[in-house]
Parts: structure tokens; sequence; C-alpha cells
């Protein structure tokens, strides 16, 4: 087949409607590149059918062109990377930031939500750990409150109103003493709540003469009840105020209170 | 002409969004005409064509200048998607694609609206014989195959060949630059004379 019978076969106006099998395809493609000129044909061709359809254009609905523009600002194109065909060494990488917002977003929302999550979970193990602590802590305080409640209901257990001298008369301060269970408590709710700046109160037990220290007492936040020691042979309880931290003997001129026992 | 194509290919190249908009201002309307031949529903064309353009933005990188025009890649993927959207209606539709009446855009008509540069092609349009229009419009813009046109107007593969080959050839004729500028001018003495 020369070439005039090749242009007389109307295999290339097929080739160019898309018409030729793979097998016409490879074969005109053999021809265009044997003989250049015949590209020209093609083109020619080309630029007709584009006339053709262009002249049969019918305008589309005006809104459309912003519809289409905005889902493509929305949507990044398919591919991430791009090689600049000119410059085949330097791999020229092209981004759309567009198409890159997205995945950001996604991948800060998953790190906000693991973060969120993990947060959780550490908050719900600190609560749990509290709720326990609060649970344990009710159970030692409930079984403290019926200890003191069985001490105070304790048959041997006295209640000791240490009475307030000349210079504190309206003072009377509550001991519960117990010679069987050799234990002894002050009631802090009936302990002045603000002693003096700088002083505090100590209680002494009177031993044959000899005044021993049985403890300071702190005015609780709550009523509660102190434990202070327990002596046997004590006689009287005393109660002076002393300056703050204590005083290994006590100063007898700073007494406000006593008691037989 | 040539230029601004390759500019646009460029920009196209460099996924830059601009070229979207100079591809529909340049082949928009042309995509729509053909696509409303095909789909004969203008909220269906109007569909087929944002899902071809986003197409074409997506896969911007895959045109290659070596293998086809510009056009050509663009009408592919409009004539693709257009024939997937009339096969899925009809599929919904239980309905066979031959079934689908294309009569009715084959006609008149649809009427572009005159842009200067169209002035005068679309004389020559209506120029080319109604046989070889047809045997176009069904091979090119519906992507028929010539077995398809052989059934379709119950005539001989010979004569589909032959009109598909007088055809491209009477076509090229009318619309060489040449006889396009001439077309323009009848048009003018014409417009003028019933002016």
């Amino acid at each position: 087949m020369d070439k005039e019978q090749f242009l007389a076969s109307g295999l290339l106006e097929q080739y160019v409607l898309g018409l030729t099998s793979t097998q016409e395809t490879a074969e005109v493609e053999r021809w265009l590149r044997q003989h250049p000129e015949l590209k020209e044909e093609v083109s020619a061709m080309q630029d007709a059918l584009e006339k053709y359809s262009l002249a049969q254009g019918i305008k589309p609905p005006p809104h459309l062109k912003s519809k289409i523009l905005h889902q493509i600002d929305s949507d990044g194109p398919e591919n991430l990377l791009q090689v600049e065909p000119n410059n085949q060494s330097a791999l020229l990488i092209r981004r759309s930031w567009t198409r890159f917002i997205w995945p950001a977003i996604a991948a800060a929302a998953t790190v906000a939500l693991v973060f969120t999550l993990l947060r959780n979970n550490a908050m719900v193990h600190d609560l749990r750990d509290a709720q326990e602590e609060l649970v344990q802590t009710k159970a030692v305080c409930e079984e403290e409150a019926q200890r003191f409640q069985a001490f105070i209901q304790h048959p041997a257990t006295k209640k000791i109103m240490i009475k307030g001298v000349e210079r504190a008369p309206d003072l009377a301060v509550a001991v519960f003493w117990n010679p069987e269970e050799k234990l002894a408590f002050v009631d802090t709710s009936t302990l002045p709540s603000a002693p003096p700046a700088s002083k505090q109160f100590q209680i002494w037990a009177d031993v044959e003469g000899e005044m021993i220290n049985l403890g300071l007492l702190k005015s609780a936040p709550q009523d509660t009840l102190l434990p202070i020691a327990f002596l046997q042979k004590a006689e009287s309880l005393n109660i002076t105020l002393e300056p703050e931290g204590g005083s290994p003997h006590p100063h007898v001129e700073d007494l406000v209170a006593s008691s037989p026992i | 002409m040539e230029d601004k194509t390759t500019d646009i290919i460029k920009l196209l190249k460099h996924q830059d969004k601009r070229a979207i908009s100079l591809l529909y201002d340049k082949y928009g309307a042309a995509l729509y005409g053909i696509t409303l031949k095909i789909v004969q529903s203008e909220v269906l064309a109007e569909d087929v064509l944002q899902d071809s353009f986003v197409k074409v933005w997506k896969n911007a990188a895959s045109f290659d200048e070596k293998k086809g025009t510009l056009f050509t890649w663009l009408l592919n993927i409009t004539r693709n998607t257009a024939l997937d959207t009339i096969k899925s209606a009809a599929f919904k539709r239980s309905k066979k694609i031959q079934a689908l009446d294309f009569s009715v855009y084959d006609h008149e008509d649809w009427r572009v609206e005159q842009k200067p540069e169209h002035i005068g092609l679309r004389s020559a349009v209506d120029n080319l014989e109604e046989k070889y229009r047809l045997i176009i419009d069904l091979v090119y813009f519906k992507g028929y195959t010539q077995q398809e046109v052989v059934k379709h107007l119950d005539i001989p593969l010979g004569t589909v060949k032959s009109r598909v080959k007088i055809g491209l050839r009477e076509l090229r004729k009318l619309f060489a630059e040449s006889k396009v500028i001439i077309w323009i001018f009848f048009w003018w003495v014409a417009s003028n004379l019933a002016g």
C-alpha cells in the first residue's frame, strides 16, 4: 500500500474519529512515523472537528461555571507529585495546598481526639483512685468514730470537766479518761477556739506533787477527740497557757484550769 | 488560538485552577452542547458537565499532548461521563440504551448563542450535508462504533465507512481557516443585505 492508497483507504479519518481497532491504530501510527507530513492531515482534521464542535456549542446555565469552580476549590487534584518534563533531575514537586488542608485537619482532629481520649482515660483513673481513697477514708473515719463512740460509752470511761480557775471562770475542758483501757482524750470542741496570740494550751498531770506533761492542746478545725498521754497515777489534770510549742515544765502562774480526777 | 491552548495546557500541568476557568470559557459551550445531545436533559447535562470538569481537574496530570489534542481529551472525558450517566439513568428506568430516542436534539432546536469567534461557523455547520452530519454526530459526539451506526441507521458498513471518510473531508473543507473567513464574509454580506 503506497501513501495514496493509504489516504484513499479512509483509515486516517477513522483513526481521528477513534474508530480504528488496536491493530489498525498501530498501523496508522506506523504510517505517521514514516510520513511525518501525514501528521498535518491529522491535526487539520482534529482542528476541523474542534471548530465543528465549537460552532454547535450551547451556552450552559450561567451558574454552572461558579458551581464547578467551587467544587474544584474544595477538591484537590488526584496526583500528589508531578514531574516537570523539562527538568527531570530537579524533580520539581508541586503541591496544591488545598490537597493537604483536609488531610491536615483530619490528622489534627485525630491527634486531638487521641489526646482527649488519653486525658479522659487518665482523668477517669484519677477519679477512680480518688473515689477509692474516699471510700477508704470514709471507712477509716467510720471505724474511728465507732471506736470513739465505743470509748465514750465504755463503762470505765469517765468524763472529767477541767474547770477554769478564777482568771478564766468560763473555761471547762472535757477530758475522757479510761483507766481500764489506759486511754485519755481531750474534747477539743470545749477548748477556746482562739488562744491568746503566740500562746498554746498544755495539759499536765499532777503525780505526787510533780507536773508531768500529757500533751499540747491544739484547737482542731472540727470537733474531735485529741489523744493525750494517760497516767495511772495522775491525781489531777491541769491546763496551763504556755508559749507556742509548749514548755518542759509548767508555768504555774499561767494555770487556767484544774480538776482532780 | 493555538497559543492560548498551549497556555491552558501549561496552567493545567501546573495544577493552576485558572486552567479550568479558561477551559470552561473556551470549551464549556461546545461540551455542554455535545452533552445535551447525549443525555437529552438540561438537568443531567449540568451534572455531567460539572463531573467532567472535576475529572479534568483531578486527572490534569494524565493529559498527554502526544496522544491527542486538548479538545479530544476533554471530549472523551465528557462523552464517557455522559454515556455513563445515561447508562445508569437507563438502568434505573430498566430500559436499554438503544431504547433512548436521540432524535430530539438532532434537529435545529438548539442554537448556540452567537459569539464573535463563532460567527460564520454556524452556517458552515449548516452547509455540511445531513447524512455526513448525522454520521459525525453519532460517532464523534455520541461515541457510536461503526457497527452501532450500521444498526442505528440500517445502512451497510461500507456506506458508514465511506460517509465517515467523505464527511470528515467535507468538514475539513468547510472549516479550513480560509473557508471560515469566506463564510464570515458571506455572513457579513448576508446580514448587511438583510439589515
